[in-house]
């Protein structure tokens, strides 16, 4: 087996950052499912465009730690995914009660 | 049949839009552009594909603006106003695919050559067909209204990631993206400018021309089912 990762303090942080997103991302969504009904076809329409560009910049962040590529080389992405979710953090913050509310 | 009883046929920044569309067209299609190499006369397509994005964006924008709104006053209104400006920037969105994909066709050489702009657009049409999607599975309307507009605020931001900061990290062969030059730095010269804007000014006053249709329009099916 062939197949080690190079990285791997990366490639944690990598996984740690990919929770981070899609807990913060799909806690929304699965709230705003459950208030339509519980429908779970529902929630994979509205989740997957909003977690498809987070997964393909871990997709990419996962393959340089995996490869062993220089850190520096990863730096926009991880920086990328991090301000994503700030955005989606503040506005759930920011949202949510109304959320709970209705 | 007048539109507007009280101010005559037409408001001013109707006939301004007209104005504008027709100027966009003749000077599109008929003012000198650079001569450049594989670009060729499709650069005419820079005044109707551009301003397409643009419209969306604003349209959009608008939309998102109006959720916030709603959700602070739950006036109608802003509910209205919110998802028709949402259905007119779909609308622009789907051109701006089909004029992309026409330009690929002569730049690229095929119409779509999966590139991260072009996916990223599209998957990007789909949160807001989504939010159509999230609307259509509500019975009760003042539910629909609160949690489409919290869906509306959520979707905007990840949207514009989406189109906006990711095909720029991986190479691509839009102008702009993966470290190619963005159009101004090598053609748009004073004279595209001056079609240039026209033309993304004009396509977003009609963008909002024809949401205010649909809101009357809704307006007057609303008055004809449920009277006053």
């Amino acid at each position: 087996m062939d197949n080690r990762v190079e990285d791997n303090l990366l490639f944690i942080i990598n996984i740690l950052l990919a929770s981070l997103s899609f807990a913060s991302a799909l806690t929304m969504i699965s709230a705003i499912a459950a208030k339509a009904g519980n429908n779970a076809t529902l929630m994979a329409i509205l989740g997957f465009p909003v977690i498809l560009p987070l997964l393909l910049l871990i997709i990419k962040i996962s393959k340089a730690a995996m490869d062993g590529l220089d850190r520096s080389l990863s730096i926009d992405e991880i920086g990328i995914v991090l301000s994503i979710n700030v955005i989606i953090i503040t506005v759930t913050y920011l949202l949510f009660p109304y959320l709970w509310r209705s | 049949m007048t539109t507007n009883t009280k101010k005559g046929p037409l408001n001013w920044w109707k006939i301004l839009t007209i104005i504008l569309l027709f100027y966009t067209l003749i000077a599109g299609f008929l003012f000198p552009v650079p001569r450049l190499p594989i670009l060729n006369e499709s650069i005419r397509n820079l005044y109707f594909h551009v301003p397409m994005w643009f419209a969306m964006i604003i349209m959009l924008g608008i939309s998102v603006v109006n959720a916030v709104l709603y959700l602070s006053n739950e006036n109608w209104k802003h509910d209205k106003t919110a998802v028709e400006s949402a259905n007119t920037g779909i609308v622009f969105g789907i051109l701006g695919i089909v004029t992309g994909m026409l330009w690929a066709k002569f730049t690229w050489g095929e119409p779509w050559s999966n590139d991260p702009k072009q996916n990223a657009s599209a998957i990007g049409l789909l949160i807001y067909l989504a939010y159509f999607i999230l609307r259509g599975s509500f019975s009760d309307p003042v539910q629909k209204a609160k949690i489409s507009a919290i869906y509306n605020i959520l979707a905007y931001p990840a949207f514009l990631a989406l189109i906006f900061v990711l095909p720029r990290l991986t190479s691509s062969l839009h102008p702009g993206n993966g470290g190619n030059p963005g159009f101004n730095a090598y053609d748009l010269d004073s004279k595209m400018r001056l079609v240039f804007y026209p033309a993304i000014i004009g396509f977003t006053l009609l963008g909002w021309w024809i949401t205010t249709l649909r809101i009357r329009f809704k307006n007057i099916e609303h008055l004809i089912k449920w009277g006053n």
